[in-house]
């Protein structure tokens, strides 16, 4: 391992937020708006945008991507297959099928002539959830309880059974996804498409409190058992012979990844590649010891995702979604990364 | 530190109503080396997980120094008896020294921090493994032969009593073979009690100082003894449900075994 990747990581990270809090179509300054609020002035578009719109924007960039990062790290040593992603099980696929059902719901409900049906779809607000994300999170939930139900047979759990399962699963999920296109309105297409390319431009401060608590409590269960994933990467046998309980290993990895991504799919939409390059990328620098790889993992995938909601707002006139410009930086990016390693590790 | 692990009567199956094994009993004490052979499907490397606590027997008892496995906590249980499955295919690689300090896990905190102490001991066991040279090298990098040194290295960095090794040497050529079963053997004249799963019966014989036999035909051991005493012809020939010969090896003077093509025997 370079010893000075670490602090690499950390300065770019800490420097792309930096970026993204000053990265935008009205230019503010620090300085004032730290004035603005020292002075209470009654205007203060500086400390507005910056506290009501990059903030919450540059924090959920790096919530997510630190997220998303993380749990394709988690996902690829519990499944042993370094092409796992958060999404490998299907749960992006059943939180966009969820939020689908819920579109044509609500559509439903905005035709509907019962004033408090329709209120509450259209109103409705649990922590920090609109319906459509509550949906979204429900749908990734049945899928996670559907698949481990399916693979936690024996007294053991399966991870061929989790991965072909959730496979499938998604599968399933995606002609759902066709059904529902079929019933939309021609507009609601437009805005649910918007929505499955992901997006992370959403104001004020609820959608980060409900990142927070999604996040940081499975990111610290995760990075708890770091060295029990080193040891699950040369088999479960070997696993258990050295003192690590597998199946409860096993159970808790996939319980949290799942809980975390469908919290952050719901809110951010199925923001893709981040969960598969950024942990290879980082491993590259700082080898496979899980205790180091996981958490460098989060704080490369925070800035791997402030970096591309920099590049989305700047690129063009109109600011485009940031999955599409994960998909068209990470794509490429990964191929790189296999070819400079000859495959050897994954032969 | 000495240790003594005992299987007694242990039966267990993977699919109801089809008994993998039944009544099999054998001890495991420090200082000895003991082999388990027996044909394909035998149940040796169901019996070596039980041993090691990885399977739960469906009856009979095992006990580590007298306490029930099944009581005993699963780092506890890795301090004294470590267990090396047949094949090891890490998912990515680390190098030789990272691989062995995995061998400490059972001896960590919850941050898994390694101290000095740590380091000291993967280093002996590099040592003891005689693989020192490797330890810079990537593991995935390295030979078959290699590769299980330096596993074994990274059992011994557990610091246990007992090991516990299902098949080390199978697709390895016959100087390594040799090489791994010798070291197993000065392990156990260091104080390890050392078991090991093994289909080569001629290496059972030439570095075990007791073998268990078990059988294709039946879930229950056919023999157990010294190699002297349960590599007899007939004893394996039932065993293995076809003839085998047993002669004297010309320098070792241990039992050596050879078999033969049922077609051959017939004529």
């Amino acid at each position: 391992m370079s010893r000075a990747a670490p602090l690499i990581i950390v300065i770019v990270t800490l420097a792309l937020a930096a970026a993204s809090l000053l990265t935008g179509t009205e230019s503010i300054s620090v300085a004032r708006a730290w004035d603005e609020w020292r002075t209470n002035a009654d205007v203060a578009p500086n400390w507005h945008i910056l506290t009501q719109q990059r903030l919450p924007r540059t924090m959920l960039a790096l919530l997510a991507g630190a997220g998303l990062a993380l749990a394709g790290c988690s996902f690829q040593a519990l499944l042993r297959n370094p092409l796992a992603t958060p999404y490998t099980l299907g749960i992006a696929s059943w939180g966009a099928f969820g939020a689908w059902v819920a579109t044509i719901v609500v559509q439903t409900a905005a035709q509907s002539e019962t004033g408090s049906f329709r209120s509450v779809l259209l109103h409705s607000d649990v922590i920090g959830f609109s319906f459509v994300q509550a949906a979204a999170f429900a749908f990734c939930l049945f899928n996670v309880g559907f698949i481990y139900f399916l693979a936690n047979q024996r007294e053991r759990l399966s991870p061929a059974v989790l991965l072909l399962a959730g496979v499938t699963m998604g599968m399933f999920a995606n002609a759902g996804i066709m059904l529902m296109r079929f019933f939309a309105l021609p507009s609601q297409l437009v805005n649910m498409d918007r929505w499955l390319m992901g997006g992370v431009d959403l104001l004020g401060a609820e959608p980060v409190i409900t990142l927070i608590v999604g996040v940081v409590p499975c990111a610290i269960v995760l990075l708890l058992h770091a060295g029990q994933f080193d040891q699950l990467g040369f088999g479960p046998e070997l696993a258990a012979g050295r003192g690590v309980n597998v199946r409860r290993l096993q159970a808790i990895t996939f319980l949290t990844c799942s809980l975390m991504t469908a919290v952050i799919v719901s809110k951010v939409g199925p923001i893709g590649f981040v969960g598969l390059i950024v942990p290879h990328a980082v491993r590259s620098l700082t080898g496979s010891r899980h205790r180091i790889l996981m958490p460098l993992s989060m704080a490369a995938g925070g800035a791997f995702l402030c970096f591309c909601d920099i590049a989305a707002r700047q690129l063009f006139d109109a600011e485009i979604p940031i999955g599409i410009i994960t998909a068209v930086l990470g794509g490429p990016f990964f191929l790189v990364l296999l070819v400079r390693r000859r495959f050897t590790d994954w032969d | 530190m000495s240790a003594h692990l005992i299987a007694d009567g242990v039966a267990f199956s993977y699919e109801r109503g089809q008994p993998v094994l039944n009544r099999a009993s054998i001890n495991i004490e420090s200082s000895e080396f003991t082999g388990i052979v027996g044909p394909n499907g035998s149940g040796k490397s169901t019996l070596l997980r039980i041993l090691g606590g990885l399977l739960a027997p469906a009856s009979g008892t095992v006990t580590l120094d007298g306490e029930p496995m099944a009581r005993i906590g699963h780092r506890m249980r890795a301090q004294r008896v470590a267990f090396l499955p047949q094949s090891v295919q890490p998912t990515f690689s680390l190098t030789v020294f990272e691989t062995v300090c995995l061998g400490r896990h059972p001896h960590l905190g919850a941050l898994g921090t390694l101290t000095p102490h740590d380091r000291d001991v993967a280093e002996r066991c590099l040592d003891a493994a005689d693989c020192t040279d490797l330890r810079r090298r990537e593991f995935m990098t390295l030979s078959g032969g290699e590769r299980q040194r330096v596993m074994l290295a990274s059992i011994l960095a557990q610091e246990p009593a007992l090991l516990l090794l299902d098949e080390p040497t199978s697709s390895l050529d016959v100087h390594h073979q040799v090489e791994i079963f010798d070291l197993l053997r000065r392990l156990a004249e260091d104080g390890y009690g050392v078991c090991v799963v093994t289909h080569d019966l001629n290496l059972a014989a030439q570095f075990c100082g007791n073998v268990l036999l078990l059988s294709g035909g039946s879930p229950e051991p056919v023999a157990q003894g010294t190699p002297v005493d349960v590599f007899a012809e007939t004893t394996l020939s039932e065993a293995y449900g076809s003839p085998i010969s047993v002669s004297e090896h010309p320098i070792e003077h241990t039992p050596f075994i050879s078999a033969s093509p049922r077609s051959r025997q017939s004529r």
